[in-house]
């Protein structure tokens, strides 16, 4: 006997476009808007293919022009929080969230899971439901899974596929369970579409005034089939179990692993990471054969009287180079807690990626390959960042990234040596700055000719006095007026502030700046 | 290399004023040919060279460069005190030679990535985009070479640090800032463990780093791992540890550019009512900017400079110790 349980993904694409806008916002200074659009080009205009319920809410209907619907949301709204967010449908995309949810689910609740694109699953659950307590506990157990996916559905259980589906379609609340043998009953009062027949037919069927598929049921199978062909009678004998219906099932993708359990527990800290470095070498060989490399990776642990430890290494490139791989899973290990002994390793390659193509035996292989690797880093430099970030954290490992803003704490942003980066300004900036920056500004007292305007003459800055020799300026830097921010990086509320290049007579040079709003001043930089 | 036969040969080899003729064994112990990167200071490529005849700093070797600050060791106890302690590496100067080393190393098409460890050597970005170059001031004729000294004047080229070079180069020649890796690590330990991994790597041309507190123990593993590498490796060490020992080639100092005389030195001080600063918006000198003093303090093998000012060269026994 089956236990069908199926899920019906309703908004499936707007919930992918949301999870996306959702991480995109993460990053500072992003728009805050939740209103998500997805577009469709038909005949080279862009249509609305599917909204939000806010969109929904502010009257933006699908097939509208994507331009009618953005001047349906308030301009107040928009001013304050973006625009929105709009996308292009893709289904492939779409597809392959879906696979990943079935992988996932595979993980989680049933070893069967098959997909019915676009927007469908089915997992047979006979027998897992124990698992949860009941099939009650086990569509709670689900829904709550979707809701922190965030990631709207509604599910049925049924003895049927078809039956199942039709239920968490068109059923009226989005958990239903039939107990074995009353498909009949609860498929009765739902519309003939709920049959998964096509439109066709439904609109046919309708003229006839049949409506509901109780309707349908009353009348005699030999004519509806001579009418409207075997298809309606098929579907209505899969949906009421007459017929079987077979679906076909993902297939469960580990990810490549290799793993060594001992006859006992395992304390010698030799052995184990012999043994380790006899995984890695494995894992790395079997990666290379199919040109794949590491990017993230993890070494298990499993101790007799512990939760399993995990040692993760992630990677600037995909690498299938066992001794990088071991030098960096080393460190970690050498300072693992063994416990009372270790029973299990594995070595999972949690994530993977192709390696660079290399041609073999042509001229100049090794020119061939710098020209054509649009990899970030070279590979010497990509181990040594691995390495130092394995050691020191990510957070120590940085390189610098122009940003398009003048403002001098924004000029540049910290980011991964192995990120790409995108073209900064294509001229690079032909101001000066200094090679030292404060920040935040160090307060300083002028003393100048004019009073608190103009150039100084004099400086207090850190307790000590220096006469200014030689002073250039001012360079006017101004917050921009449509940047969210109220304030400078460093707090100040003021718009505008005047840089100078002071010398001082005993040679230093610093970089100072007056807000001439205020008259307070302060230094900002040193050339060294 | 034995002993050096005769005053004569001694002098004709001193003619060529190679300081670091120290690295010849090593490089020949390697078997590679010794690289050096030219500074683009005339007095400085004149001075300093490989064995195999190239000018600049010398690869494969440190190179420690004192930074600008007090030189005294005082217990700070008030603002004043912290800020005349205060020192910070010759960022600019660190900043042109990085350049100059990636330079080198594109035009022989080798990889070319900077490491800069620590965060005290981390200048800001924006100084290390543009094409600042810095260039060598007028020479000082009062301190040539045959008094032992060797003194630099530096200043960033042409007005300022404005980026205007005479000559030109290509664009994709000067991406120093794309070929820089930040490195922040968090004691001195794991700072000499990662200045020894990134010299142990074949990707790097430069390695600048904060060398502040390295012994004689730490910098002798450096200088192990560079003679192992192509990178050139700057120190940057504080002023006050002009007298600490190191396996250092060459250690320089840089002093900012003694504006007069009267202040000379890195104490400031007020003086009411100068004469320099009659109209301070009107720049009297259009080089102005920043300017340092750069002064060879030390010189793996130049004992012979010193040898040949008190003309008595007969206990110089071929070359220094070596460098690796």
């Amino acid at each position: 006997m089956r236990r069908i349980l199926a899920i019906h993904l309703r908004s499936l694409s707007i919930d992918l476009a949301q999870r996306r806008r959702r991480r995109a916002a993460r990053h500072p200074g992003a728009p805050t808007t939740s209103c998500v659009l997805l577009s469709r080009t038909s005949s080279g205009r862009s249509l609305v293919a599917a909204r939000c319920n806010e969109a929904a809410r502010r009257g933006i209907r699908v097939g509208l022009s994507l331009a009618e619907a953005q001047a349906l949301i308030d301009p107040r709204v928009r001013a304050r929080h973006g625009d929105p967010w709009v996308e292009e449908l893709t289904e492939e995309r779409d597809l392959r969230a879906l696979h990943a949810l079935g992988q996932w689910l595979m993980a989680h609740f049933s070893p069967v899971v098959a997909l019915e694109p676009p927007d469908g699953l089915f997992m047979d659950v006979a027998g897992t439901e124990r698992l949860f307590g009941n099939e009650e506990d086990l569509c709670r157990a689900v829904l709550r899974a979707m809701h922190r996916l965030a990631i709207g559905s509604r599910l049925a259980v049924a003895d049927t596929v078809g039956a199942a589906s039709a239920i968490a379609r068109f059923g009226r609340t989005p958990r239903q369970i039939v107990p074995g043998g009353d498909e009949a009953v609860a498929l009765g009062t739902l519309p003939v579409a709920a049959l998964r027949l096509p439109e066709v037919t439904c609109d046919a069927l309708a003229e006839l005034g049949v409506e509901s598929i109780r309707e349908l049921l009353r009348l005699d199978r030999d004519r509806v089939a001579a009418r409207f062909g075997g298809d309606v009678a098929m579907r209505l004998d899969q949906a009421l179990g007459r017929a079987f219906e077979s679906v076909t099932p993902l297939a469960f993708e580990s990810p490549p692993q290799t793993e060594r359990v001992f006859e006992g527990p395992v304390q010698q800290a030799g052995t184990i990471a012999q043994v380790a470095e006899e995984l890695v070498v494995e894992l790395a060989a079997e990666l290379d054969r199919a040109r794949q490399g590491v990017l993230e990776a993890t070494l298990v642990l499993e101790p007799s009287d512990l939760p399993p430890r995990r040692l993760p290494i992630s990677l600037s490139r995909p690498s299938a180079d066992p001794r990088h791989l071991w030098t960096m899973l080393r460190p970690s290990l050498e300072a693992a807690h063994l416990g009372f002994g270790i029973e299990r390793i594995r070595f999972v390659a949690v994530r993977s990626g192709r390696l660079p193509a290399q041609q073999v035996g042509a001229w100049e292989p090794q020119e061939a390959t710098r020209a054509t690797t649009s990899q970030p880093l070279d590979r010497h430099v990509g181990e040594l960042v691995d390495v130092l970030a394995t050691r020191l954290g990510t957070q120590s490992v940085l390189a610098a990234r122009a940003e398009p803003s003048h403002l001098p704490e924004r000029s540049y942003s910290w980011i991964r040596p192995q990120d790409h980066r995108p073209k900064g300004p294509s001229k690079p900036r032909h101001t000066a700055r200094p090679s030292r920056l404060f920040s935040p500004p160090e307060p300083a007292i002028f003393e100048g000719p004019d009073g608190p305007e103009g150039p100084p003459r004099r400086l207090r800055w850190r307790g000590l006095a220096y006469q200014v020799r030689r002073t250039r300026g001012p360079e006017r830097l101004a917050r921009p007026w449509w940047d969210e921010s109220p304030a400078w990086p460093d707090g100040s509320p003021h718009t505008v502030r005047d840089y100078y290049r002071l010398e001082t007579s005993c040679g230093r040079s610093l970089w100072a700046f007056r807000e001439p709003k205020h008259g307070r001043t302060f230094i900002q930089g040193e050339w060294t | 290399m034995g002993p050096v036969q005769g005053i004569e040969a001694l002098l004709e080899q001193l003619g060529t004023g190679s300081l670091a003729g120290s690295s010849k064994p090593d490089q020949e112990a390697f078997g590679r040919p010794s690289r050096a990167v030219p500074c683009g200071w005339p007095s400085i490529d004149r001075a300093t060279g490989s064995a195999g005849g190239e000018a600049g700093l010398v690869r494969g070797c440190i190179h420690e460069w004192l930074g600008v600050g007090s030189r005294s060791h005082g217990k700070a106890r008030t603002r004043a005190d912290r800020s005349l302690h205060e020192w910070s590496p010759p960022l600019l100067l660190l900043a042109h030679l990085a350049r100059q080393a990636v330079l080198d190393a594109t035009s022989r098409s080798a990889p070319a990535a900077v490491t800069w460890i620590g965060r005290r050597v981390w200048p800001y970005p924006g100084a290390i985009e543009q094409e600042g170059r810095v260039a060598e001031a007028q020479q000082d004729r009062r301190s040539p070479l045959p008094t032992g000294e060797l003194k630099v004047q530096l200043e960033p080229e042409a007005g300022g640090c404005e980026s205007s070079t005479s000559e030109r180069l290509p664009p994709e020649h000067s991406k120093l800032l794309e070929r820089s890796i930040f490195i922040a690590p968090k004691d001195a330990s794991l700072r000499l463990w990662s200045i020894d991994t990134a010299l142990r790597c074949p990707g790097i041309t430069a390695v600048i780093a904060d060398g502040s507190g390295l012994g004689m123990a730490g910098t002798r593993r450096l200088q192990l791992a560079a003679a192992s590498s192509e990178a050139l490796v700057l120190l940057a060490r504080p002023p006050g540890e002009d007298r600490e020992v190191s396996a250092a080639t060459t250690r320089w100092r840089v002093t900012r550019r003694e504006a007069e005389p009267a202040c000379a030195g890195n104490a400031p001080e007020v003086a009411p009512g100068g004469r320099h600063h009659s109209d301070p918006c009107r720049d009297p000198d259009p080089r102005g900017g920043p300017g340092w003093t750069a002064t060879l303090l030390r010189a793996k093998g130049a004992q012979k400079l010193r040898q040949r000012q008190a003309d008595t060269p007969r206990f110089v026994h071929g070359q220094g110790p070596g460098a690796g």
